[in-house]
């Protein structure tokens, strides 16, 4: 049995369509793993197979090859299902429910009832945020984030140890993505390990303690999000002040830029090596060292770097193939414009 | 509670604040009560018309009642995707399939128990009281349900809900016609459509044994062991029909 909390093992999956059941391939081969308490986010443009890859965590669809566990037990167990929370994307939920009575009935589902039950509703409610005036009305009145607040509800009603949670910024306004960061944040406090997929690069940016970008089916980087988007960046940003403006000729020639900030004098020097030799010729100038810090781009920059990367290998890929154009591949060019567009 | 249970509740719920419950109980209502109205019409057997129209009245509403709400009943889950919200909890897709039946049939004896209030005070006040028989007629009407109920889910799970309500009536019509026609080819002796004819005849419910409104108008008695064989054909073909529902639900990808 594995140590991680999700495990996945070559997975791929391939779509038949449903008249000529033509192939679509959605998922190629992907290792995945996700460790306990941690706060995994999971990122690739539309179409790269991330609903697809929730989907099969958690047995809504069958894997076509591959393996792998979910809470230590096979994709979509019942076992496993007890232990786990799932906001899917665009929740759609029973219409003529409120939201207390939707969360009786999922609460009911896990096994939850009386006093216990209700107790546990109101505080869940109170922790996403969903007024009190809202809580006894049809979900059918609700708007977006409404919606959103009581799937995230429902999700950890039961205290899981897993949370999947496809889109949940989607319809949010800046309150409510704070909102839902906070919570993130405050189960990762609690040792809940959350499994967040999302478009929002400064959401997950923010939230996680790993992440996974997945293009084309495939995932293409996976690591802590420290280590990545640090590595290969070697510039260090360094603040400072200089009793004399003459002095700045000397440190200017170590660094790559200038400019001036409010707390000082802004750098960035090309390499740590770069970056000693101006700070021994700002501390001999009789200047003094504001902040010195490696800098580190951001998940955006390393996002689209690495998806533009991918597609330009598939690219070469394709282009050294024999003329095929077949479904798939019409697939795969269809999902690249999207992404550029 | 077992999940099947809590499921079952909340579907019986759904159904009960759907319009369409409403909408039928409605209009059986009018149309048991209408035969108070038309009776007179046929001279001399107006207790007759009474009694058949308003049992008429009580299978038709019932068996349309099936066919609007249950062959919604777990594609537009499905379509809805509410279906990722509850897969995704604890629960079995067999468990999912008999809550979701169980709470269907539960809205069908509803309705059957509110028509027949209705019109067993209308045979009470207009067609000289109610007889024993009656009450028999209408606990087999329920049984019938059941076997509808069933393949009305069952098409539920694998088509559209325009086709699952032809398959359905399709189903409800030759499973009370089978019988006739089996007699048929047996006289005309036809032996290249004997067992195509035979075949359906065993895969599609012997709904005819259901029906015993001639026994009512003729004031024949219905055989005890007749209700007692199709209380037990009921309970048996529904719990096939689910059987297959479950494993053809258990195989479907929610994409």
């Amino acid at each position: 049995m594995s140590s991680h909390l999700i495990d996945v093992r070559g997975i791929t999956k391939v779509f038949r369509s449903k008249l000529l059941r033509r192939p679509s391939t959605a998922l190629r081969g992907v290792d995945l793993a996700v460790g306990e308490g941690e706060v995994f986010g999971f990122l690739g443009p539309n179409g790269a197979g991330k609903t697809t890859t929730i989907k099969i965590l958690l047995g809504l669809i069958r894997p076509t090859s591959g393996t792998g566990e979910v809470l230590g037990r096979p994709f979509g167990s019942v076992e496993a299902r007890r232990s786990l929370g799932f906001l899917p994307d665009s929740p759609n939920f029973y219409q003529y429910l409120s939201a207390r009575e939707l969360l009786i009935f999922a609460g009911r589902l896990h096994g939850l009832q009386g006093p216990e039950l209700h107790r546990r509703i109101e505080t869940t409610l109170d922790r996403v945020g969903l007024a009190e005036a809202a809580r006894s009305r049809q979900v059918r009145t609700y708007s977006r984030g409404m919606l959103q607040r009581t799937g995230i509800a429902a999700a950890i009603l039961p205290n899981p140890r897993l949370v999947i949670l496809d889109e949940p910024m989607n319809g949010l306004d800046p309150l409510g993505r704070r909102d839902f960061r906070d919570l993130i944040l405050s189960l990762k406090r609690e040792g809940v390990t959350v499994f967040l997929s999302s478009h929002v690069l400064a959401d997950i940016e923010q939230t996680a303690d790993r992440v996974g970008i997945l293009s084309d089916g495939r995932l293409v980087e996976c690591g802590a999000l420290n280590d990545i988007l640090s590595a290969g960046d070697r510039r260090i940003e360094i603040c400072f002040e200089l009793a004399q403006r003459e002095a700045l000729a000397g440190v200017e020639r170590g660094l790559s830029t200038l400019r001036r900030g409010s707390a000082g004098w802004i750098g960035e020097a090309v390499d740590p090596d770069e970056a000693g030799r101006v700070v021994t010729a700002i501390l001999s100038a009789g200047g003094r060292l504001i902040s010195y810090q490696p800098r580190r781009s951001s998940l955006e920059d390393f996002f689209m770097k690495r998806v533009e990367r991918d597609e330009a290998e598939g690219r070469r890929a394709a282009a050294q193939r024999p003329q095929s154009s077949g479904p798939a591949e019409q697939t795969r060019k269809k999902k690249r414009q999207e992404v550029r567009t | 509670m077992s999940h099947t249970f809590v499921l079952a509740v909340n579907t019986f719920r759904e159904a009960v604040r759907d319009r369409v419950l409403t909408a039928v109980l409605v209009f059986g209502g009018i149309f048991v009560l209408g035969a108070v109205v038309t009776a007179p019409l046929a001279l001399g057997e107006h207790q007759r018309v009474i009694r058949d129209l308003g049992l008429a009245a009580i299978s038709f509403f019932t068996v349309l009642m099936i066919v609007l709400l249950g062959t919604n009943l777990v594609y537009r889950e499905i379509e809805r995707r509410t279906i990722h919200t509850i897969l995704t909890h604890p629960v079995t897709r067999p468990a999912f399939i008999l809550g979701k039946f169980l709470g269907l049939y539960a809205t069908v004896l509803l309705s059957v128990l509110i028509l027949s209030a209705v019109y067993l005070g209308v045979v009470a006040v207009f067609a000289g009281g109610v007889q024993a028989d009656l009450l028999i007629t209408i606990g087999l009407a329920a049984m019938e349900a059941l076997i509808v109920t069933s393949v009305a889910v069952l098409f539920s799970t694998v088509a559209s809900p325009l086709l699952s309500a032809v398959f359905t009536f399709c189903v409800f019509v030759a499973g009370h016609l089978a019988h006739d026609i089996l007699e048929l080819v047996a006289v005309t002796e036809n032996a290249a459509l004997e067992p195509v004819v035979k075949f359906f005849y065993l895969v599609l419910p012997s709904l005819h044994y259901f029906d015993t409104r001639n026994n009512i108008l003729s004031g024949v008695p219905v055989p005890t062991g007749q209700l007692v064989w199709c209380a037990e054909y009921a309970v048996l073909y529904s719990a096939a029909v689910l059987l297959v529902t479950m494993v053809a639900f258990s195989r479907r990808d929610f994409e």
